[in-house]
């Protein structure tokens, strides 16, 4: 069971999530029992429960009260939202920590449970977030709603908003999962596969849930479930093996009796200009950029061929940026590059990652201390040019793959991106625009090949990159591609234009806007496109047969979604 | 050649072992400095709330964690 095998793995984060999480996020021994079990007020449910689609959407600050996820009468469109470092109010036996709310709860906090004269709500948005404790600045950090913009505004906006009095709006019921401040600043991605599992499992019981409720409105309905999850890694296996993707894939494959098509769909990533992704064989070396002032550790990914159990093992010799040099052992395990004094450089950690039965990838991983260590007393590591070379004996060819280690922006600056080094791979092509898919042969050692999320590695995930409006279908230089070169199964505009960046999103209140741009807003696009035409009652079991309902494939294309027709705001992206 | 790479105690290598995740196990488990004193207040993990916030009940055990995720697993894919 993928979902128990993906707990076991970070049992040693649940044991220690006192030391991360907001202590008024873990459920309290005299916290009271959740009574309220219903999803969404008669006047929030579909019109015809056979005519709809669940859109679930997996992100951060989602703004679950804001008017776009409401009724013309303001009652809640979102069936159940899990605030996973929200402060716990009460106790249900299948929530670990944080909050969740089920609509009518949404409902009852905006006075629309009956106490108010029956015109609309009685308190606004924010008097919500605040009964939950979302608007707290004495509370440092943790599902703050206080700011003026989130990535979860924008993105559950673009997957099921919709103005109050369209009825549409309540063709697509919301699971929204609020994932934890401290798991989305720390984008190397370290704690967060536990929280997104668990949210994964949240929308499958939470879906299943209102589908029964549903189908006692409409006996024998199954609605379908589009989960939208706008979150990246940059290292990692793309191959379908890690136990995100294995979940989905197993989820989507057989969603149950209760569900009917469920899809996963994620964006390909922002980094096919960020030099992060290289090929090496025995013999090569490039250079691997440690910038100052990085307080977190920097890692790196050596990923050999699949190959029958046990591996090659992948070796290679690290040097300094002052020359002083080691090179790593074949003993599988980790193993640390010290100096003469002991202190250690280098962490290596050499794994064969199962990828079929008998089958393995051997993997060596290069963690390096940080290179401005927050508190005293912990390993440092000296910023600048860094050098792996491949040693011989080692699998070929091997992968390299930078971790993600920046900052999102909204949230203090921590980690400091690394990158590779190669003088023969250009970062501009010849007219000075950004490169798109690599050259055959590859003219360096660094690839825009292969630089999609590794969240997305999965079978049957759909992947959507980045288009710009203007011109139609022109891809966005960021957009990470598949190993193949492709931008993604679809795309769909984040930007106006190579030169116009960004589309006009809604922020977390009212009708705040801004501008950000990004796979990440691709990704809901899809989303919104598909629940609608699952909903119409198109049957889209697959990748193909959504790639041939968006668009023409002819020559094997990548169909574009195209600006995205019927929001409820205006986008930025035309006119 | 003035790096030296030695393998690690066994005991740690077994924590990750093949499946586990290795930038995970760094930051609950960072390599020591040599001479330093150890860490009053555990691995410095990217923890953003303030400690002065912590003055609320006593949390559930971490067992009791454990069962209301094994407990979300079953409302996801029993029958």
């Amino acid at each position: 069971m993928i979902a128990r095998q993906s707990l076991a793995l970070f049992d040693e984060v649940v044991e220690r999530l006192p030391a991360l999480a907001p202590p008024d996020s873990l459920v309290a021994g005299d916290a009271p029992p959740a009574t309220d079990q219903r999803y969404l007020s008669p006047q929030a449910m579909p019109d015809d429960p056979a005519a709809c689609a669940i859109v679930a959407v997996i992100d951060h600050a989602i703004p679950f009260a804001h008017r776009l996820l409401t009724t013309g009468r303001g009652h809640s469109r979102v069936a159940a939202v899990w605030l996973q470092d929200a402060p716990a109010r009460d106790r249900r036996p299948d929530i670990p920590f944080g909050q969740e709310l089920r609509g009518t709860m949404i409902d009852a906090l905006r006075g629309l449970d009956g106490t108010g004269d029956g015109t609309g709500p009685v308190r606004d948005d924010e008097a919500a977030y605040r009964a939950c404790g979302l608007v707290d600045p004495g509370r440092g950090a943790g599902a703050d709603l206080s700011r003026a913009v989130s990535h979860g505004a924008a993105v559950a906006a673009l997957a099921a908003g919709f103005d109050p009095a369209d009825p549409a709006g309540r063709a697509h019921p919301v699971i929204a999962v609020s994932l934890p401040d401290f798991s989305v600043a720390d984008t190397s991605g370290s704690f967060s596969p536990l929280f997104l599992q668990a949210a994964v499992v949240y929308v499958v019981a939470r879906a299943r849930g209102l589908a029964r409720s549903l189908r006692a409105a409409r006996p024998g309905v199954r609605p379908p479930l589009v989960v939208n999850l706008s979150m990246g890694l940059a290292a990692g296996a793309r191959d379908g093996s890690s136990l995100i993707a294995q979940l989905q894939d197993a989820i989507a494959a057989a969603p149950g009796g209760d569900l009917g098509a469920v899809h996963f769909v994620l964006p390909t990533g922002n980094g096919r200009q960020a030099r992060g992704r290289a090929v090496l064989t025995p013999g090569q070396s490039i250079g691997w950029h440690l910038p100052p002032q990085d307080a977190t550790p920097s890692a790196i990914e050596l990923w050999g061929p699949a190959q029958q159990a046990p591996g090659t093992p992948v070796r290679v010799r690290i040097a300094l940026p002052d020359g002083r040099a080691g090179d790593t052992g074949a003993a599988p395990g980790m193993g640390h590059l010290t100096d003469p004094a002991g202190h250690v450089l280098a962490r290596t950690v050499l794994q064969d990652r199962a990828v079929a039965p008998g089958w393995v990838r051997p993997c060596l991983t290069i963690i390096v201390p940080p290179t401005l260590p927050s508190v005293p007393g912990t390993a440092w590591a000296p910023a600048g040019h860094w050098s792996l070379t491949l040693l011989p004996g080692s699998p070929q060819p091997v992968e390299v793959a930078v971790q993600r280690d920046d900052a999102v922006a909204g949230f203090r600056v921590r980690g400091r991106q690394s990158r590779l080094v190669d003088p023969a791979s250009p970062r501009r092509d010849a007219s000075g625009r950004w490169p798109g898919a690599d050259p055959a042969p590859p003219d360096g050692l660094i690839r825009r090949n292969g630089t999609s999320n590794s969240y997305a590695g999965g079978l049957r995930q759909i992947r959507v990159g980045a288009s710009v409006a203007v011109p139609r279908g022109g891809l966005a230089p960021y957009s990470g591609l598949l190993d193949d070169g492709r931008p993604g199964d679809v795309t769909a505009p984040a930007d106006r234009s190579a030169a116009q960046w960004g589309m006009v999103v809604p922020g977390i209140r009212g009708a705040a806007r801004t501008r950000l741009s990004g796979t990440s807003l691709s990704a809901p696009q899809l989303t919104r496109w598909l629940a609608a035409a699952l909903a119409a009652g198109h049957t889209l079991p697959d990748r193909a047969a959504i790639q041939d309902a968006v668009g023409d494939r002819r020559d094997g294309a990548t169909p574009d979604l195209g600006p995205p027709k019927g929001l409820p705001w205006r986008t930025g992206l035309t006119g | 050649m003035e790096l030296t790479w030695t393998p690690a105690p066994p005991a740690d290598s077994a924590r990750v072992g093949h499946d586990g995740t290795p930038l995970t196990d760094y930051l609950l488990h960072p390599p020591p400095v040599p001479g330093a004193p150890p860490l009053v207040d555990g691995p410095d993990l990217p923890r953003l709330w303030q400690p002065r916030r912590a003055r609320v009940g006593a949390p559930d055990p971490a067992d009791q964690r454990r069962a209301a995720l094994r407990a979300l697993i079953d409302a996801a894919f029993g029958p």
